[in-house]
């Protein structure tokens, strides 16, 4: 029995490739794919209050691909593959694959060089190729977004590389604009020190830079005041939602209100009209 | 309202209404301030104490950054290589801890300070901060103590001219806060290094003598306290 075995195992399958070089090939891929997935939960496990995400991932993703080259390499080299007869038939190999992957290649490149260049990070808010949501995670191929309604967008890297890139996280403060109407009749001096005092009142609207409230332009139908807030980004959309309503309050509170739209129709000749009134 | 008490306690102070007690194998922890309230349910204690102090001034609304930007009411002047100590005011935030075996675990934070946000340099570099405006003089303000605490910050001017210094920026892992029955307080530093450029650091000494030193919240989130000082490179 052990005999058939061992002739099963030294028996070659391809010039001197055996079963056993075969087998022991495929062993340490295999446990280097496995060695790969526990120390990418092992690095996630302990650092992940430690390190922030996007870098963490990079890392993991780095030493992922260096353990699995390691053993693919080492694995040829038991099955007898020369590196050295690449350089003969790179020439030609270079060529055809070169064609056929021409694209998965620009991929590649651009993938590094987004990691290289970093003008995204997983986990940050951005808008490419109207698309926007989420970085979901940046692959060595491609980018996945989960959009702000939930869907799951893949998008090549070679596509993000040469699209403009709108990174709303980037820096850590962002400005919300307003434009409030008030009626004519309006104190707009008065409209002015209520708003500034919502702005005042609230914390995620930054003391410096000063917010700047003034008005705008003298429209159809209503003076319009301009509005411009600084907010910390992580509290940008919560603050853009509260306070356009705390001022809208606030403003009614004071007796000052927001007009809806209006003409005044002048008539050339006196408007006569034809009204009954009935008496019980 | 600070100290230390075991459990159970029952506590109205300024608007703040606190009680820890035991239902059945559990503590129930609440607290209310104006409409904001709070509840916890602890499974597996109860045999420990619960610790009341003031804590670093950067948790609330939330935790967003762990700076704390000092914006005072009037400007001080110092002369070429003088050093001063002035008293200024910094925000309270209370912590409630639950202590027992050796561990300590945060229950709640809340304030009664004004809360808002800053930011210390440009939008593109800038740090965002916690904002505070507070008046500057040579002797100790009366302070609220579980509103805002009393800093004494000693302004040391390296440089050979005069500088203006308008504000104060304080990393929050190194502040040592301390308490007793009057006031809430801190010992600081600002070494000015440019007319632009100073490096503040907070020191670990109470402001008076028997006063209680709090427990800093970085100390019970275990974090590594790494960069203590803070340097002041967008102005002073």
């Amino acid at each position: 029995m052990n005999i058939e075995i061992l002739k099963l195992l030294n028996m070659h399958l391809y010039k001197k490739i055996s079963v056993l070089d075969m087998l022991v090939s495929v062993l340490v891929v295999v446990v280097a794919l496995v060695a790969a997935r526990l120390v990418a939960a092992y690095m996630r496990r302990t650092f992940k209050d430690k390190i922030r995400k996007d870098n963490l991932e990079v890392a993991i993703k780095l030493i992922n691909w260096t353990i699995v080259a390691v053993a693919v390499i080492y694995a040829l080299g038991e099955l007898g593959f020369k590196f050295s007869g690449l350089m003969v038939a790179g020439g030609i190999a270079g060529v055809v694959i070169g064609f056929a992957s021409q694209s998965i290649v620009g991929n590649l490149i651009s993938g590094i060089f987004l990691m290289i260049e970093r003008p995204i990070k997983i986990g940050d808010q951005v808008s490419i190729n109207d698309y926007s949501g989420f970085v979901e995670d940046i692959r060595i191929i491609s980018t996945t977004l989960r959009t702000f309604d939930g869907l799951y967008v893949r998008i090549p890297n070679e596509k993000i590389f040469t699209a403009p890139i709108v990174n709303y996280v980037n820096h850590i403060v962002r400005r919300i604009d307003y434009t409030v109407g008030i009626r004519y009749s309006d104190d707009a001096d008065k409209a002015i020190a209520v708003i500034k005092r919502v702005i005042d009142e609230y914390p995620f609207a930054l003391k410096y830079p000063a917010p700047v409230v003034f008005v705008e332009t003298l429209g159809d139908n209503c003076v319009n005041i301009a509005v411009r807030i600084w907010a910390p980004v992580a509290e940008w959309y919560g603050a853009k939602m509260e306070l356009l309503w705390r001022i809208k309050i606030e403003l009614e509170r004071e007796g000052m209100e927001i007009p809806f739209p209006q003409r005044v129709v002048w008539f050339g000749n006196e408007l006569k009209t034809n009204a009954q009134v009935r008496q019980e | 309202m600070y100290g230390t008490y075991d459990i159970p306690i029952s506590l109205q102070s300024e608007g703040i209404s606190l009680s820890i007690e035991r239902r059945d194998d559990a503590v129930v922890y609440r607290r209310q301030l104006g409409d904001e309230k709070a509840e916890k349910l602890l499974l597996g204690g109860g045999s420990g104490s619960i610790v009341i102090n003031p804590v670093e001034p950067l948790n609330l609304p939330r935790d967003l950054t762990p700076y704390l930007y000092l914006d005072f009411q009037s400007t001080v002047a110092l002369g070429p290589k003088m050093s001063s100590t002035v008293f200024v005011t910094f925000p309270v935030e209370i912590g409630v801890f639950l202590q027992e075996r050796g561990e300590v675990e945060i229950l709640d934070i809340f304030t009664l300070a004004r809360q808002k946000y800053t930011l210390y340099g440009d939008p593109r570099n800038g740090l965002l901060c916690r904002y505070w405006s507070t008046p500057v003089g040579t002797t100790a303000p009366s302070a609220g103590r579980l509103h805002e605490g009393v800093m004494e910050l000693k302004l040391a001017n390296g440089t050979g001219s005069w500088v203006e210094v308008n504000k104060a920026v304080f990393s929050g892992y190194g502040m040592k806060l301390f308490y007793n029955d009057d006031l809430v307080g801190m010992r600081a530093e600002m070494e000015v290094t440019g007319a632009t450029t100073a490096q503040t650091d907070c020191r670990d000494m109470p402001l008076k003598k028997h006063m209680m030193k709090s427990l800093e919240l970085y100390t019970a989130r275990k974090l590594v306290v790494l960069f203590p000082k803070f340097a002041m490179t967008d102005g002073i």
